[in-house]
């Protein structure tokens, strides 16, 4: 009898481990997910500010808007007024289909039109005032490099290699980089660009950053680093600085195309996001500007502008995705804090830390870390002293700037 | 306990097949090829021990078919019996389940690093930066080269030719592996085993991004050389037909009779054996075949027990 149950109990164990292993096999294959597009993103905020003409009574008065336009994570742009309640003043869900049009890159401002574009394909253009969608133009690829609005352009990156250039005005095509194929790997950065040298700044995942001119989107030059570029360049002075796969910040003079730093600035990760200057030259005490940067390898760095050197660096709880932000403290009508007219950086973590920092020593925290609650991986906007914060999961707050408190939840 | 798979399997295996794919030149088609032959060789004893446990299994088929046969309905003799019968082969019913418990895991964190280190969307790349070493030679093959052969390795296989590669090698690996059975339940059993397990992978295939089908396509073209080594081509070639009934109960008296299969038969009938009491002459447990008897030095108890087989040969005369 003993013997009977054993072999009963094993025939039993056997047939539920191989039920354990077919189950466990498809709860593998459903929590890493399939290879559909995804449903949400990353975008963020900007503010417009803006005067329009109103009927008030029987008179044509001019009032003033200032609204806060946000790509929401699950593919829809809303507008809240700052000025007021901060209500929502239009929403717009952008795909007509029963996908997404997921964002990773904040939609861009340019003559009362914003313009988005989306992993689905599509470049969105929609009027800034009312929400109304003016015109679209879908591609066979998949974007997710934000667009660049000047020059009367619309310059789009795309998965598949291919840099568009669109009128800006009805959205037809003026030329595409390379004219014919595409570059041999995608372009997830967004382009920049430089009205001095009348050219468009982009890197891509084939370890090159590109030059071109703007109006006619011949090549001017190309720099290769050691790994993928998927941030945003920037153009500051005479040169182009860019962070790269292979953990090295660059500088490259941005006509020549050749290196202006004798070495690049080395981390310890990889540096995915747009850099940003402060350029105050009596308060930071340099001859040039300082460049401030996050890596993933949870640091911002400040560096000199002029030699790459690095100056002083702050490590934060997690990797830094987000563009930082550089805002003044307290408003021209409000009393100075004790650090006179500083501004401050404030910086955010992808595990939902938020920083504001000294600029002049990255060291000094202005405040406290504020705990968000929420990854965040949008680049901030500012206005006046409040700064924007929205999350992975599409909590949007201000927080004040000199102290780092949530003023407001504006969206959860 | 996330943390603790990804620094033990995760990511050494995804760190390896990056590096690997710097080797090929940069090709990760070839880097996840080479990792799926790496790991399967990695894990051979194990699959050879498996393979063995399938073989054995196979061998004792006609016994256990004699035994279905004398036993019909009393399940509790015929789980006594072939626990018995297992025994005596040296196999363990659960023998290759273990194996295939070992082994999931790094299947999986194989499955997770080729579907990672594609990095699809921005959501995948920045998860794959978590997982990779500070090597330079790993961070500059990021992203890796999607492209191999005619298929995109982070989007599905537009031609359906993959899937259907996958279907095909793994049915023939199944097929292989497949026990031969006369029993219609079994045969019906097997028969869906060998369509599900490739539709489900051929289905998976057709949704997931061509890289894993390309390990899954290796995987199994790997374990039929494998088997065909170790066991030939199995179920895949026409197997002579089951032996009848008369053929098996042969079998079973030429090689069992010694068997501790036979000596739990023989302990079942004691009572009615010691009630008789008599009989000189031995038999199988089947009472139907003379043979010879074992020689004196075998022991008390075979001594005793040939005694209880041969009484009970005598009644049933």
């Amino acid at each position: 009898m003993a013997t009977w149950r054993r072999s009963e109990i094993k025939a039993k164990l056997k047939l539920a481990l191989i039920t354990i292993l077919v189950l466990t096999l498809f709860a593998t294959l459903a929590l890493t997910g399939c290879s559909g597009a995804p449903k949400i993103g990353w975008a963020g905020s900007l503010v417009h500010k803006y005067t329009r003409q109103v009927t008030e009574g029987d008179q044509q008065v001019d009032k003033e808007f200032v609204s806060l336009i946000v790509g929401t994570v699950d593919g829809k742009l809303v507008a809240y007024d700052l000025l007021n309640s901060r209500d929502t003043r239009w929403t717009t869900i952008l795909s007509n289909t029963s996908t997404n049009a997921v964002m990773y890159s904040a939609p861009v401002l340019s003559d009362g039109y914003i313009y988005v574009g989306s992993y689905n394909g599509t470049v969105y253009k929609v009027n800034a005032h009312s929400g109304d969608k003016e015109s679209s133009v879908i591609l066979d690829s998949n974007i997710v490099g934000g667009v660049e609005v000047a020059n009367d352009m619309v310059y789009v990156p795309t998965d598949e290699g291919v840099l568009y250039a669109y009128n800006a005005d009805n959205l037809d095509k003026e030329w595409q980089y390379p004219a014919t194929g595409t570059l041999d790997d995608k372009i997830w950065g967004t382009p920049v660009f430089d009205a001095d040298s009348n050219m468009i700044y982009f890197g891509s995942f084939d370890k090159k950053l590109y030059a071109l001119d703007a109006t006619s989107g011949e090549l001017e030059w190309a720099f290769e680093t050691g790994g993928a570029i998927g941030g945003k360049p920037l153009v500051y002075g005479d040169n182009v600085y860019f962070g790269s796969f292979d953990r090295k910040f660059y500088a490259v003079d941005k006509m020549k195309g050749i290196k202006a730093w004798d070495e690049p600035f080395m981390a310890g990760d990889w540096f995915w996001t747009e850099a940003i200057v402060y350029d105050s030259t009596p308060d930071n005490g340099e001859d040039d500007g300082l460049i401030y940067v996050g890596s993933l390898d949870k640091n911002i760095y400040s560096l000199s502008a002029a030699s790459g050197t690095l100056k002083n660096s702050f490590k934060t709880s997690a990797s830094i995705t987000a563009r930082p932000l550089l805002a003044m403290q307290w408003g021209d009508d409000e009393i100075w804090g004790n650090d006179d007219d500083e501004p401050v950086i404030i910086v955010a973590s992808s595990n939902g830390s938020v920083y504001g920092l000294r600029p002049t020593n990255l060291s000094t925290q202005e405040w406290n870390t504020l705990s968000f609650g929420q990854p965040i991986q949008s680049p901030m906007s500012v206005y006046e002293t409040k700064a924007f914060v929205y999350g992975n999961s599409g909590k949007l707050a201000a927080i004040n700037t000199h102290n780092g408190q949530e003023a407001s939840i504006i969206a959860e | 306990m996330i943390e603790i798979w990804n620094v033990i399997l995760l990511n050494p295996i995804m760190n390896l097949t990056i590096v690997l794919a710097n080797f090929f030149g940069g090709s990760f088609g070839l880097a996840i090829i080479a990792i799926t032959i790496i790991v399967r060789l990695a894990m051979f004893p194990i699959t050879k021990k498996q393979l063995k446990s399938t073989k054995a299994m196979h061998e004792i088929q006609p016994k256990l078919k004699a035994l279905q046969k004398k036993f019909g309905g009393d399940r509790q003799k015929m789980s006594a019996a072939t626990m018995a019968l297992y025994k005596e082969h040296g196999i363990s019913p659960l023998g290759c389940v273990w194996p295939m418990l070992i082994q999931l895991p790094i299947w999986i964190a194989l499955f997770q690093s080729i579907r990672q280190a594609l990095a699809a969307t921005p959501h995948d790349l920045m998860a794959l930066s978590s997982h990779l070493y500070s090597w330079g030679v790993v961070n500059q093959n990021i992203p890796l080269e999607s492209n191999f052969l005619w298929l995109n390795l982070a989007t599905p296989d537009p031609y359906f030719i993959l899937p259907i590669l996958v279907g095909i090698t793994m049915w023939v690996q199944q097929k292989m592996t497949a026990q031969p059975t006369d029993d219609p339940a079994q045969k019906k059993s097997n028969m869906m085993m060998q369509l599900m397990f490739p539709a489900m992978f051929a289905f998976i295939t057709l949704q997931f991004p061509s890289g894993l089908g390309v390990y899954f396509v290796v995987s199994a073209i790997v374990g039929i050389i494998m088997q065909y080594f170790m066991m030939g081509w199995g179920g895949l070639v026409k197997s002579k037909p089951m032996p009848t009934y008369k053929q098996s109960r042969k079998q079973i008296e030429e090689s069992v009779i010694d068997s501790k299969v036979e000596e739990y038969l023989s302990d079942e009938d004691e009572d009615e054996d010691e009630e008789n009491g008599e009989g000189d002459e031995k038999s199988s447990y089947w009472g139907d075949k003379k043979v010879e008897q074992p020689p004196q030095n075998q022991g008390k108890r075979k001594g005793r027990k040939d005694g209880r087989i041969r009484s009970r040969r005598k009644n049933r005369r």
